[in-house]
């Protein structure tokens, strides 16, 4: 794991932090809150008018505290400083340092850093470190590496005040004072295997520099512990071993990380578990964080890969609730498996139900919502398929409705089945609304009659009737009398094809069929009382015009 | 602390020149290295600000079968005055410490851009 400069570290003033014109100089950082396992570095300069420097770090947060890694002065007042803490539990605070010149007052001006490293060791034990002094524009302060990847800072202090600091390298520049100048600066990435790291300091004119250059160990120091000739080892891999056990030597180093958690390689920070290997967890490999659980593999949660999050459950194998693979959220239940409810895969949300499989509602397949039906097999409903809403019944096979197939709405029947028709309303295919039928069928002659003709329509059409009838009759000649209905009315002959609608006709006269029947067959008495002598044609024309009239 | 006179004063060619090996005392815990540059006391030395000259040490841990940078710098002639003090800067300075070894053996360069007229000491503490 890289050690990386952790995003928690305070912003630090680029003025200065440590102002004084006495014999003691101190300041505070912001409030910060360090991650668990993480390092702090200190890096701080001051110019003073001379004196022995001696400086003081403190802080708030929870149980860390600071070992120096190295203090360097120069002949000029100029001094540089490095501390190092561990944090082994995350907590919230400052960080004060002050610095004291040894009672000669005078100015002493200069500025800190707070970094926070994480992926640093443990231990730092045996981290290297350089220091010294330069008047060069331009140098490089070194140090020898001791593991592959280890970080390397550098402070360096130029007192003489009247130049700009800058690196090559990754820094931070402060300006304290008329002759206080100084800066922080770090590689971008970590070391590789052991060896020279250097650190660039650079000032524009004459500088007078005090600097620091040191070393922060990476966690992960197995391999290069491993290669480094213990030293109760000669050198070379089959240099002959007078040390202390395996065990001892793990104790020691700083890569106790490794063997966390029975074998485990991991990382750990407050609310956070991360092993990497299978025997993790119970054989798991997983991600942890403060309420979520991801393990990964096949024997996590009674041999399920899944993913947990705090209220769902996501199973993905099938041995999952009883068998099923699914997805579950709160309200809502997708098992996917066909031995699911009661045998059925569905998908389920609040007041909804969607049974899929044929088993499902006494074998039928069906969508069901608030107040609608829909099955789709014949079996449903006493063998109907058919799409019901409310008020609405829309059977589609010939067996349904007493054999009728029809489109039902309030107040509405309209049969379509032909070979019903026959069987439907005495063979008669109709539209029905409300309180009004339509025959529409070859056998329309079966009824009485329409009787849902306008008035005036009816009045025109008889009309129209009336003199296409006397038209025909100047034209054509006298057709033999019908015995029949000359029996049935007299000694009046009938033309044979004629049939009449009285009940059209009574309803006209606003009589009923019998009342206007009997009216009609006195009028005919009289008539032909008094039209004996008349001719027959000309009799029969008359009582029919006034029976239409 | 013991000063030793790697390059007397003299116009030395552009270039490479190379001190050293030298055995380190276990005592010793920094080494200098001084590098004369102008100063109105002598302006033929290191004159002109073009003019660089780049410093190189190295310290061996294994009496001098390999060895590692212990410093280097990179400057130009010229009188500068130190802001400071108002002095003139007599000489560019490098000053490291040495990692603590009983086989130590010390080495360096000291590259010149153009012929220049210097001198360079190096002092162990």
């Amino acid at each position: 794991m890289a050690i990386v400069r952790d995003a928690s570290s305070p912003t630090t003033s680029t003025s200065g932090n440590l102002t004084s014109n006495g014999t003691n100089s101190s300041g505070t950082s912001a409030s910060f809150t360090p991650p668990s396992g993480s390092w702090i570095t200190i890096t701080a300069f001051v110019d003073s008018t001379g004196g022995a420097l001696t400086w003081s770090p403190t802080t708030t947060l929870a149980g860390v505290s600071f070992t120096s890694i190295a203090n360097q002065v120069n002949a000029s007042g100029g001094g540089a400083v490095a501390y190092r803490g561990f944090v082994a539990n995350s907590s919230t605070g400052t960080i004060s340092l002050s610095v004291n010149n040894g009672g000669i007052n005078g100015q002493i001006d200069g500025a800190f850093w707070i970094d926070v490293w994480t992926g640093a060791a443990q231990s730092q034990t045996g981290a290297a470190s350089n220091s010294g002094t330069s008047t060069s524009a331009n140098f490089n302060g070194t140090v020898t590496t001791t593991l592959t990847g280890s970080q390397v800072v550098g402070i360096g202090c130029d007192d003489d005040g009247s130049n700009t600091p800058s690196s090559t390298d990754t820094f931070n520049e402060a300006n304290a004072g008329s002759h206080a100048d100084g800066l922080r600066a770090y590689k971008a990435s970590n070391s590789g295997a052991p060896g020279t790291v250097n650190v660039n300091f650079q000032a524009t004119t004459s500088p007078v520099w005090s600097w620091i250059v040191f070393e922060i160990l990476p966690a992960t120091a197995w391999a290069s512990i491993a290669s480094t000739p213990h030293p109760g080892r000669s050198p070379g891999i089959g240099g002959a071993r007078f040390y202390q056990s395996p065990k001892a030597l793990n104790a020691a180093v700083s890569s106790n990380v490794t063997v966390a958690l029975i074998g485990q390689s991991a990382t750990f920070t407050a609310g956070t578990l991360t092993p990497n290997t299978d025997t993790a967890l119970a054989g798991q490999s997983s991600t942890g964080t403060a309420g979520t659980l991801l393990p990964s593999l096949a024997k996590a949660l009674s041999g399920q890969t899944g993913t947990f999050t705090g209220g769902t459950v996501t199973p993905a194998s099938a041995v999952a609730l009883a068998g099923q693979t699914g997805t579950l959220s709160p309200g809502t239940l997708t098992p996917s498996l066909a031995t699911a409810l009661s045998g059925q895969s569905a998908t389920g949300s609040t007041g909804v139900l969607t049974p899929n499989i044929a088993l499902a509602l006494n074998g039928q397949t069906a969508t069901f919502t608030a107040g609608l039906l829909a099955p789709s097999t014949n079996a449903a409903l006493s063998g109907q398929s058919g799409t019901f809403t409310a008020g609405l019944l829309t059977p589609s096979t010939d067996t349904a409705l007493s054999g009728i197939s029809a489109l039902s709405s309030a107040g509405t029947v309209t049969p379509s089945a032909g070979g019903d028709v026959v069987i439907a309303l005495t063979g008669v295919t109709a539209t029905f609304t409300a309180g009004v039928l339509t025959p529409s069928g070859a056998d329309i002659t079966a009824l009485p009659g329409p009787l849902d003709w306008p008035p005036d329509r009816i009045a025109d059409t008889a009309f129209r009737r009336k003199k296409k009838r006397r038209q025909r009759e100047i034209e054509q000649p006298a057709q033999p009398v019908d015995p029949i209905r000359v029996g049935a009315i007299g000694a009046i002959p009938i033309p044979p094809a004629k049939t009449y609608d009285f009940r059209s006709l009574a309803e006209l006269s606003g009589k009923s069929v019998e009342a206007f029947r009997a009216e009609i067959d006195q009028e005919i008495a009289r008539l032909l009382a008094e039209q004996q002598e008349r001719d027959d044609e000309e009799a029969i024309t008359l009582i029919l015009a006034a029976l239409e009239d | 602390m013991t000063t030793v006179s790697v390059l007397p004063t003299a116009t030395y060619p552009a270039g490479i020149h190379n001190f050293g090996p030298i055995a380190v005392p276990t005592a010793i815990v920094s080494i200098e290295i001084d590098i004369a540059r102008c100063t109105t006391a002598d302006l033929t030395i290191w004159p002109n600000a073009g003019d660089t000259i780049a410093m190189d040490m190295e310290l061996s841990m294994d009496g001098g079968v390999t060895y590692s940078s212990l410093a280097s710098s990179l400057d130009g002639g010229g009188i500068e005055v130190r802001t400071k003090t108002g002095l003139e800067v007599p000489a560019t300075i490098v000053q490291t410490g040495l990692t603590a070894g009983t086989n130590r053996m010390l080495k360096g360069s000291i590259t010149l851009s153009a012929a220049i007229k210097t001198s360079a000491t190096v002092t162990v503490t």
